[in-house]
Parts: C-alpha cells; structure tokens; sequence
C-alpha cells in the first residue's frame, strides 16, 4: 500500500499553504500571472543581457521611425534615388523586426508554458502526492462532547473513525473558507453598482383613419 | 372625377386601342410566326424557325367558328377602362397600400382588424393567442418587477429598454452578492467569537484537537457541548433571518432564473408538460441547498480552527 509516515500536523499545514496558494492564483487569474513573469523577464533580462533580443528589437523600431520621418521630408520625385534608398533600408528593417518580433513570441511562449509548468509543481502535484499517500492518515482528532455523534460522523468521511478527520474533509473545508475569506476581499474593493433608472415608455399615438 | 382626368383615361384607352390594332396587323397570318423568329434570334447568329402559337390559334378558329374572329387576340389582359373605375376607398386601406406609417400604428390596425374579426373573443382571452400577440405589441413591454427583468424581454427591440434591463440584472447580482457578504462577515464574527471562548475558556485543554487518538478518551470538568448548542442556535437565527431576508428581496428568485437546471427544465416543459410540476420542486431544493450551505460554511470554519490550532497538543 502506498503511503508515507508524514506528521499529521505537517500535512495539515503543507495542504492549508497550498490550497491557499491554488486559491491567489484562481482569484489573480494565471493570464495576469504569465503577463507579469513576461514583463519582469523583458525588463531585467534586457538589464541583464539574458537575450539581446529586445535591444535589439527596440533599436530597429527606433531605426524605422526616424527613416520613415526622413522619407516623409523628401519628394520620390525629386529625389528619387535618396527616396529609394531610404525605402530600401526600410524594407530591410520591417523584415528585421519581423523576424525578431517572431522570436520574441516564441519566447514568450516558452515562458507561459514555463509558468504553467511551475504553477503545476507548486498546486496540483502536491496535492495529488498527499491524496495518494495521506489518504488514510488521522490528521487530528476532537475531544470527546465537542460535537454530537451526527456531526462528527459526517466529518469522519469516508473512512476513518468518528472523531477524527481525515484529508478529504480537511481539504474541503480548507477550501470552503478560503473561497469565503477571498470573496470577502474582493468584494470589499468592488466597485458599488446603483439601481439603473427606468427609461420612458414610449407612447404610439394612434392615427385617425 | 374630375373631367380633366376622365379626358385622360379616354386618351390611354384610345392610345391602347390603337396599339392593339397595330400589333393585331402585325399578328397577321405568317407574321406572328416572323416576329417570334425575329426577337428569339436578336443577336445570335443561329436563326430559329419556330411557328408561333397564334398562328396555329387563327387557323383552328376560323376552321372551327369564323364568330370567333371579331374577338380579343390577347385575352389574359383585361382591359384597362374597365378597372378604372374603382369603387371609392375603403376607409381601413390594406396593409401597406396607405401613406408610410410607424410600425407600431400598423401593428394596431392589425390589433383593431383582429378584434373586428373575432368579436366572439374578449381582451385578453387565453384562447385566441394572435389577439394576445397583438395586445402585447399594442401594450409594450409590461413594467417588469424586481425578479421578472430577465424573463420577459424577447420581443422587445428598444435598445434601450434592453441595455436597461442588462442594468437591472447586474444590479441584482450585485444585491445578491452584498447579502451575502454581509451574513458572511456576520457568520464569521459569530462563529469566531464562539469558538475562541470556549477555547480560551473551558480548561484543561478540553476544547482541543490533536494528532493523538488519546485526547478522545480524555474527559473534562467543564462541558464542553455548550460550543455546539451555541453554534446550533446562532445558525438557526441567521438562517431564518436570510431566509426572511431573500424572501423578501427575490434573491432566491433571482438565483433560480440563473440556474441551468431550471432554465433546462423550462425548455423541457415545451415538450414534457409534466416537467412544470417538478419546477417548483427543484426551486425550493435551491433554496434548501443555500442554507444547507450556509451551515456546512460555518462548520468548515470551525474545523479549520481545530485543524490548525491542533499543533498545541
């Protein structure tokens, strides 16, 4: 049978910081996550010269701008070759930024898929190593004339003896209060809404025939 | 009418009777079947030879009955004098033939001719649904109530009316979300408050949870049994008052025209009438669940509460 001598206590504790953690993220949304992880990695690995990518990407636009306002200064007809010139070298960058536009996206999507990843470690597989190797372990026990006998055989789902709790019932009601609690808070920084007001109806005048 | 118009009207059926004179020369033996010929191969360079069909008629006619020649060649159009002269107006004109009129104008006089009509049949009678129809175009959009703004609004096209009633559901999801938050905050404070004074009152660490099966034998001086009927009666309180409360309100009305079952179960009663016995059933079992969850919330909080305090033992 597969399980692990794990301190009660400690499961309590590991299962309540990863619940909790699995709720901040539902309630900030993993999109808003990946965006964050890809701006901190735009702007320190631009710093620290992770990928020149982006200075380099920033440069030909910066290139680009100026050679288009010098374009506009000038008369294809007057100047033809000059104007040539300078559309030329504008082609040129507009592929560059293509290309490097096109690496970018695929280093963002290495970074979101990165982010998933981490986000998985850090939730799901725990949860998923305690409720195959904890699932039969007593977390805690109540004392006696706490709870009457209903209540506490409830909270002894599905197979542990009454008065105790097992990882099913702790998770469940983990979750039921985190919910609560973060609903709390997010509802407490909504904005109000106001009673919409009734438009007028609006009155068909019947024609005399 | 007036004499210049009736000088008019004989100056057309004059103009007609010559055209039909000239068409009927035409029209004469051999030449109808030229004419066809001639139109059918404008512009191709295959010429047909068909035989037109008024030429075989002039032959089988003046075979048959030589009366018959002094008739109309074309019969099928009806001679424009004799539909000239119209009786009057009628003063309910149909559909479309008067000036242009608001839409809603005509949806009256169809209203109004319908109740000419059927005037067997009283306002508002479940029976004759196109009167019932027309009475609601007629009408407009009855004035809808608290718990009704999500329901009737399918035939209404106004923008405005339905942005107003986009309105009107946000602002009950946002009442029914500010009740809730409101007995969550109370329910929390009311189960804290009980929990920690028995925590911190009842001595010898009786009020306690532990990982060691032992502490189930231990017993205490001081009941401890006064948390659960605390607990029970301060639940009893705040469900009868949120049962009051979302009575009162709709709130409980406003979440079943959101839940799927019901809306399910109203598009199955199209089919299975007997669906809509079961509607009302399935309604209040919503309601039970809210305050079922109501006290399962309660006690998830209390167990968390040991849970997390069992490390003292």
């Amino acid at each position: 049978m597969l399980t692990l001598d794990i301190d009660p206590y400690t499961v309590v504790v590991s299962v309540f910081v990863i619940l909790l953690t699995q709720q901040i993220i539902k309630q900030i949304g993993k999109s808003t996550i990946q965006e964050f992880l890809w701006l901190g990695y735009i702007h320190y690995g631009t710093k620290l010269n992770f990928s020149s990518q982006f200075t380099q990407l920033a440069q030909a636009k910066e290139q680009l701008h100026q050679l288009n306002k010098e374009k506009r200064t000038i008369s294809a007809q007057d100047e033809y070759a000059k104007w040539t010139k300078l559309n030329r070298k504008c082609d040129k960058l507009t592929a560059d930024i293509a290309s490097l536009t096109e690496d970018i996206s695929q280093s963002r999507a290495s970074i979101d898929k990165l982010t998933g990843r981490l986000i998985m470690l850090s939730t799901t597989l725990p949860l998923w190593f305690f409720r195959i190797f904890s699932r039969k372990t007593h977390l805690f026990y109540f004392s006696s004339g706490i709870f009457p006998w209903y209540i506490e055989r409830v909270l002894s789902l599905p197979f542990l003896p009454a008065g105790a709790v097992g990882l099913t019932i702790w998770m469940y009601a983990v979750n039921s209060v985190l919910s609560n609690v973060l609903f709390l808070i997010s509802f407490a920084f909504a904005g109000k809404k106001v009673k919409p007001a009734k438009p007028e109806k609006k009155i068909v005048e019947e024609k005399s025939l | 009418m007036s004499e210049p118009e009736v000088k008019k009207e004989l100056t057309e059926a004059e103009k007609r009777q010559l055209l039909r004179e000239r068409r009927k020369a035409k029209m004469a033996k051999g030449q109808a079947s030229d004419r066809l010929n001639n139109i059918l191969s404008q512009g191709s360079s295959v010429k047909t030879n068909v035989k037109s069909v008024l030429d075989e008629e002039e032959s089988v006619a003046k075979a048959t009955s030589p009366s018959l020649s002094n008739e109309e060649d074309d019969p099928e159009i009806q001679d424009i004098t004799s539909i000239a002269m119209q009786p009057p107006i009628s003063p309910t004109p149909p559909i479309g033939e008067g000036t242009p009129e608001d839409i809603d104008a005509i949806f009256n006089k169809i209203f109004q001719q319908q109740q000419q009509q059927s005037g067997d049949f009283k306002e508002g009678d479940g029976n004759d649904p196109m009167a019932n129809l027309m009475k609601m175009f007629s009408e407009g959009v009855p004035e809808p109530g608290l718990s009704r703004a999500t329901t009737e609004k399918p035939f209404d096209q106004d923008p405005a009316i339905a942005k107003y009633q986009m309105e009107l559901y946000e602002y009950q999801q946002y009442q029914h979300k500010l009740w809730k938050f409101r007995f969550l905050i109370i329910r929390f404070i009311c189960t804290s408050v009980n929990f920690f004074y028995h925590f911190l009152t009842i001595p010898d660490n009786a009020f306690r949870a532990s990982s060691h099966s032992y502490v189930r034998g231990l017993v205490s001086s001081t009941p401890v049994n006064t948390f659960i009927m605390w607990f029970l009666t301060i639940e009893a309180a705040i469900l009868a008052s949120y049962y009051f409360i979302s009575s009162k309100n709709g709130l409980f009305q406003t979440r079943n025209e959101n839940s799927l079952i019901l809306k399910g179960l109203s598009l199955g009663a199209m089919v299975l009438p007997q669906l809509n016995a079961i509607k009302p059933i399935v309604a209040r079992v919503f309601q039970y669940h809210d305050l079922v969850g109501i006290v399962l919330g309660d006690l998830a909080l209390v167990v968390v509460y040991f849970g997390l305090l069992s490390f003292t033992r």
